[in-house]
């Protein structure tokens, strides 16, 4: 056995070297920042050139700009707009794309979003909730995923995977193997619950109060704000949503999130999303469970409360211990 | 001790694939790869990030951040990383730590 995996080591690293030899197809990487989280551009190809890769960041930084004007006369704005009008439809209210002040209020669009405060108090809220600031942040995200991936396709990649702080869509494959796509845990920063099956494409995001938050007190507040109340929505942990565009699912996560799941999702043929509560019951319609292969068995978040009080126990043990060696 | 390349600060997470066990760490600022930190030689580095400087901690096959000039110290708060597709983000610092190794059964992108 040893013999036989030291031949296919030994083939395998020679039909790579071959390969790059010959210039064959690779994986190249581009990471660089934008939209207020990590961008992380994929492809499989025989050359990721410099002008490509600055082709893209160009293109970020102009959406970044346009998101950051929020002019409502631009036609991308404009677009955007009209989604986020029919999911504040579909959920009565609780997805709002005029919360700017509340969000403001809360300070969840400041660098120091997770510095532990006070929270605002209800007259603050409610004084907040009357502004009508445009903000298209839950939406924002996931526009520039899908125009990043859309110039990629116009400069003739056809295997790629964009990834902007988990808003992701995925096409094609990595040479002969599919890409491989892990869904994390709300609660276990180490852990995942599974896999999704890209099948040529794959345009997927997820809305979760663990992506930014602070603490006070010890209780949780965190950015996915339910425009009826002006309060963090409570019902979830995260919700993750596969859609046609990666927008599609940005806003769905966001709009099933703050609604608590009281959403109108009639238009859509055949909704694809997975939901964590509170008290760790994941739930998944069909259309999601067909592109989905868990690591846990049916019906069965893999963890309870009591084991993840143990994780963060043992985290924080071997936390200060490093601390005490320094 | 690998001296500050560029400077940074934070409100970073931290992620991680169901890989396998790393065998290195590379550290990026911005766009770039500042260092590969082999995960089996013990040691502290010290990299420049955008807004600060921040140290990285290789012990034992596992690498953690447990200094940052970030403001939700989010970065260390997320703790060892050890398997292929652990990060640390950093993001006002442009400061990400990422555990990469031979590993076919790796992730290629986590969500979430």
């Amino acid at each position: 056995m040893k013999i036989y995996r030291a031949l296919t080591l030994t083939l395998t690293t020679l039909a790579a070297t071959v390969l790059s030899a010959c210039g064959g197809p690779e994986e190249h990487e581009l990471l660089t920042y934008g939209m207020g989280t990590s961008v992380i551009i994929k492809v499989y190809a025989d050359d990721f050139p410099a002008a490509d890769k600055d082709a893209l960041i160009k293109e970020l930084r102009y959406q970044e700009a346009v998101f950051k004007k929020n002019d409502p006369a631009d036609s991308t704005i404009n677009y955007l707009l009209r989604d986020a009008l029919r999911y504040q439809k579909a959920t009565k209210g609780a997805f709002s794309p005029y919360l700017g002040a509340l969000i403001d209020l809360w300070g969840f669009d400041s660098e120091d979003a997770a510095v532990s405060r006070k929270p605002p108090s209800d007259d603050q809220i409610r004084q907040a909730l009357t502004q009508q600031k445009l903000n298209l942040y839950a939406l924002a995200k996931g526009y520039t995923v899908d125009t990043l991936a859309r110039k990629l396709e116009r400069m003739g990649y056809k295997n790629y995977i964009v990834n902007a702080g988990g808003d992701l869509i995925a096409k094609g494959k990595k040479g002969n193997q599919p890409w491989r796509v892990d869904v994390r845990h709300p609660r276990f920063v180490h852990r995942t619950v599974g896999q999704l099956k890209v099948d040529g494409k794959l345009a997927v995001a997820t809305s979760g109060d663990y992506q930014n938050y602070f603490v006070y007190e010890n209780e949780w507040y965190h950015h996915l704000l339910d425009g009826r109340t002006g309060k963090p929505a409570r019902k979830y942990q995260a919700v993750t949503v596969i859609a046609d565009s990666v927008m599609e699912a940005d806003a769905m996560a966001t709009a099933i999130f703050v609604s608590n799941g009281v959403i109108d999702l009639t238009d859509k043929r055949d909704p694809a999303f997975m939901v964590t509560t509170q008290d760790y019951h994941q739930t998944m319609t069909p259309a999601f469970q067909k592109r989905f292969i868990s690591n846990c068995p049916p019906n069965d978040p893999c963890v309870s409360r009591d084991d993840y009080a143990k994780y963060a126990e043992e985290r924080d043990a071997k936390m200060n211990g490093t601390n005490d060696k320094k | 001790m690998l001296l500050g390349l560029l400077g940074g600060l934070t409100a970073g997470f931290g992620r991680l694939a169901r890989g396998s066990e790393g065998t290195h760490a590379e550290v990026f600022v911005g766009n770039e790869r500042v260092a590969l930190l082999d995960l089996s030689r013990p040691h502290t580095y010290t990299i420049k990030g955008y807004i600060g400087a921040a140290t990285v901690v290789v012990d034992a096959g596992k690498a953690r951040v447990t200094q940052a000039p970030c403001s939700g110290k989010r970065c260390i708060h997320v703790g060892w990383l050890s398997r292929t597709g652990d990060a640390s983000l950093c993001v006002p610092n442009r400061l990400m730590v990422k555990i990469a190794g031979v590993a076919e059964n790796s992730a290629d992108a986590i969500v979430g």
